[in-house]
């Protein structure tokens, strides 16, 4: 029913787009979209500067009251992660946490040596426990996360990938943000790559990275008090999603997914940049689709359900459902019209005549895009020579992968709606720690 | 590259970038453009990093937002266009490049800083003398009052300050109070050490009262060989046991 909405949501969009070109004529649909998209460009150079403000505060919580620390469950959903899950646990052996921690290994049925790295360090420590997961569909983190909540009884619950490497303070200083905000459910920290130095395209991966956690993070937490679950070193309380009836078996961005019922509840989400882990990313650009393909499906997943249900469009809730509107919606619809316009201009097929300056439009949307990025590195510090140049060609580069992503992730989407297919899980190809 | 060597290389590219810029611009864009550069040099210098950075975007964003708007108000033509997407570029290459030194001549200052204070914290004695440095002797002071403590002995900390002697004979006077400190004390066992321009520290440890006016007259001694005694009645000595 919802993807018959969805083609139908989009038929509609075409066809008033026609409507309005021959009503209005094409000058003024071109200066209604120039103006909508310069909107977007100030939209974005706000919340660079927000971010940069809030990042620029070194302790952004602080406790009102000294008070005892909760217990906490950390969850860890691993499916082979035999290459990355000894470095994994040692990091969580690392964790200095004063409350009560139990660390659980939730063991997916993996058929390498995750299982007895996990039982080495379940023997080894009290406070590490190698849980096996009973097999069940459908596959994926959602699932796997729902089992280890049934498990455990902590007042919190902490979620961190099986590659990720959190520095010992990190837990602590996200329960500090939770029982410092009012009405929060938990608190979000930061991710970096530590595999960043590897070649170009871990560079790149990782100033994305450090952007959205600017704006998307930390920008929209100063102006708007909303924060996103990132999937790792996420915080939760138990009783948030107790209310909420655990994860969404079926999100495949889970934590997107989770980040909308929350908001719509009324609950903060703080951010807490000085709480950080380490994790790997894709270093081959197979890897990169595979794992971006998942990841788009899981938004257009969202995007379906921002579509069809109509409370995803009040109170705080707004913030993220127009974010999911103008990332994959407006913003992409520019992006082809322009390709459109573009290729059709080169071949003589399409002339008009405008008074627009478009060719300054594109360069302000370039220097707003690179404005981004050198804001990230700065706030990050990590602006060294290479680093600032993979900025000035990210936007001929990396960020042009974007086009092909989308329509391969909704592609695959759409056909596996009509199939009436569940979209199966992708695990990410782990390498090699090189830290 | 080294720092030194990057920040010559800025330096070298904003010199470039403003000669070839200011033949493209008319006098009252030049005029605009250097007054930007001065000021954004004040900010910068008077800034932390991080402030330094917001304002460089919040220059960026806003000078570029104005100009689309002349941009639309004004129907330039693409040529136009270029022109100015020229200008605005090369200047905020200056201004980006005006930050980036500021921000390696802020680390190098910094750095300095750190390492000062670290080499201060690391140095044992004052100058050439075998006079302990405040740290080194609150180091020392600290093990010998922990093994004190522990064999249930007793020491005294001794402070001669010089406050109240004329400015002018001060200095030359602490030199003399340390030699003579020094003379009064056991070798390798005692500490003196200096804590200010005018104030010298004595630790006599495993001692009693006995011991400690046996030390007080030494040092008496030792000073009157070579200072009027009057000097003597002008130093406030105070001892405390520890």
């Amino acid at each position: 029913m919802s993807i018959l909405i969805l083609i139908i949501g989009f038929l509609a969009l075409c066809l008033s787009t026609f409507m309005v070109i021959h009503l209005l004529g094409i000058k003024t649909m071109l200066l209604f979209s120039s103006f909508l998209f310069i909107l977007l460009l100030i939209y974005y150079s706000v919340l660079t500067v927000a971010g940069l403000i809030y990042r620029s505060n070194t302790r952004n919580f602080q406790m009102k009251r000294k008070q005892d620390y909760p217990s906490v469950d950390i969850l860890i959903p691993a499916h082979n992660e035999g290459v990355v899950i000894k470095d994994t646990l040692a990091a969580m052996a690392k964790l200095k946490y004063e409350g009560k921690l139990t660390v659980y290994l939730l063991n997916d049925n993996s058929s390498d040596e995750t299982g007895e790295i996990a039982d080495e360090f379940d023997k080894a420590y009290y406070h590490i426990k190698h849980i096996m997961v009973p097999s069940g569909e459908p596959k994926g983190k959602s699932r796997v996360l729902n089992y280890g909540l049934s498990i455990s009884d902590g007042e919190y619950f902490c979620i961190y990938d099986a590659d990720n490497q959190p520095e010992p303070g990190a837990l602590t200083l996200l329960i500090e943000a939770a029982l410092a905000t009012d009405n929060a459910a938990g608190a979000v920290g930061y991710v970096k790559t530590m595999n960043e130095q590897k070649n170009w395209l871990t560079r790149m991966i990782s100033i994305e990275f450090q952007v959205f956690q600017l704006l998307m993070q930390s920008g929209r937490w100063l102006l708007f008090k909303t924060g996103s679950l990132t999937g790792t070193n996420m915080l939760v309380k138990r009783s948030v999603i107790e209310q909420l009836g655990g994860y969404d078996v079926y999100a495949i961005a889970e934590d997107a997914e989770l980040t909308l019922r929350i908001t719509q509840s009324g609950y903060l989400l703080p951010i807490v940049p000085q709480s950080v882990t380490w994790e790997q990313e894709p270093e081959t650009l197979g890897v990169y689709i595979k794992q971006r393909t998942r990841w788009l499906q899981g938004n257009l997943y969202i995007l379906e359900k921002v579509f069809s249900t109509p409370s995803y469009w009040t109170g705080k809730l707004i913030v993220h459902s127009l974010h999911q509107l103008l990332v994959y919606v407006v913003f992409w619809l520019f992006l082809v019209l322009s390709y459109g316009w573009f290729i059709l201009g080169l071949f003589g097929f399409l002339k008009i005549e405008y008074s627009l300056p478009l060719l300054f439009m594109w360069y302000v949307a370039y220097t707003v895009y690179t404005c981004q990025l050198f804001s990230a590195q700065i706030s990050e510090e990590t602006n060294k020579p290479i680093n600032i140049f993979s900025a000035l060609i990210m936007y001929f580069t990396y960020a042009q992968l974007f086009t092909y992503l989308f329509v391969r992730s909704l592609s695959l989407y759409i056909k596996a709606r009509i199939n009436n297919k569940t979209i199966g899980w992708d695990k990410t190809t782990r390498f090699k720690s090189q830290k | 590259m080294k720092k030194h060597q990057k920040s010559s290389l800025f330096w070298l590219l904003k010199v470039i970038i403003f000669i070839v810029l200011i033949q493209f611009t008319n006098t009252t864009q030049t005029i605009i453009f250097t007054l930007l550069i001065i000021l954004s040099a004040i900010f910068y210098s008077l800034s932390t990093k991080r402030i330094s950075f917001i304002y460089f975007v919040v220059v960026t964003l806003a000078s570029i937002f104005y100009i689309l708007y002349l941009a639309f108000v004004q129907h330039w033509s693409p040529v136009e266009q270029g022109k100015q997407i020229l200008v605005h570029f090369s200047t905020m290459s200056v201004l980006f490049l005006l930050y980036i030194s500021n921000y390696h001549l802020k680390d190098i200052v910094n750095e300095n800083i750190e390492l000062t204070n670290k080499m201060n914290e690391l140095e044992k004695f004052i100058g050439n003398t075998v006079l302990l440095t405040q740290s080194e002797f609150e180091n020392r002071a600290q093990i010998i009052k922990n093994s004190m403590q522990r064999r249930n002995e007793t020491g005294y900390i001794i402070s001669i300050d010089l406050s109240k002697l004329n400015n002018n004979i001060s200095e030359s006077i602490l030199l003399d109070i340390s030699n003579s400190a020094l003379k009064s004390v056991r070798n390798q066992f005692d500490l003196v050490g200096q804590f200010s321009s005018n104030n010298i520290k004595i630790l006599i440890q495993n001692t009693n009262e006995e011991g400690l006016n046996i030390v007080m007259n030494r040092f008496f001694s030792n000073f009157i060989q070579k200072v009027d005694e009057k000097i003597y009645d002008q130093l406030l000595i105070e001892s405390v046991k520890i």
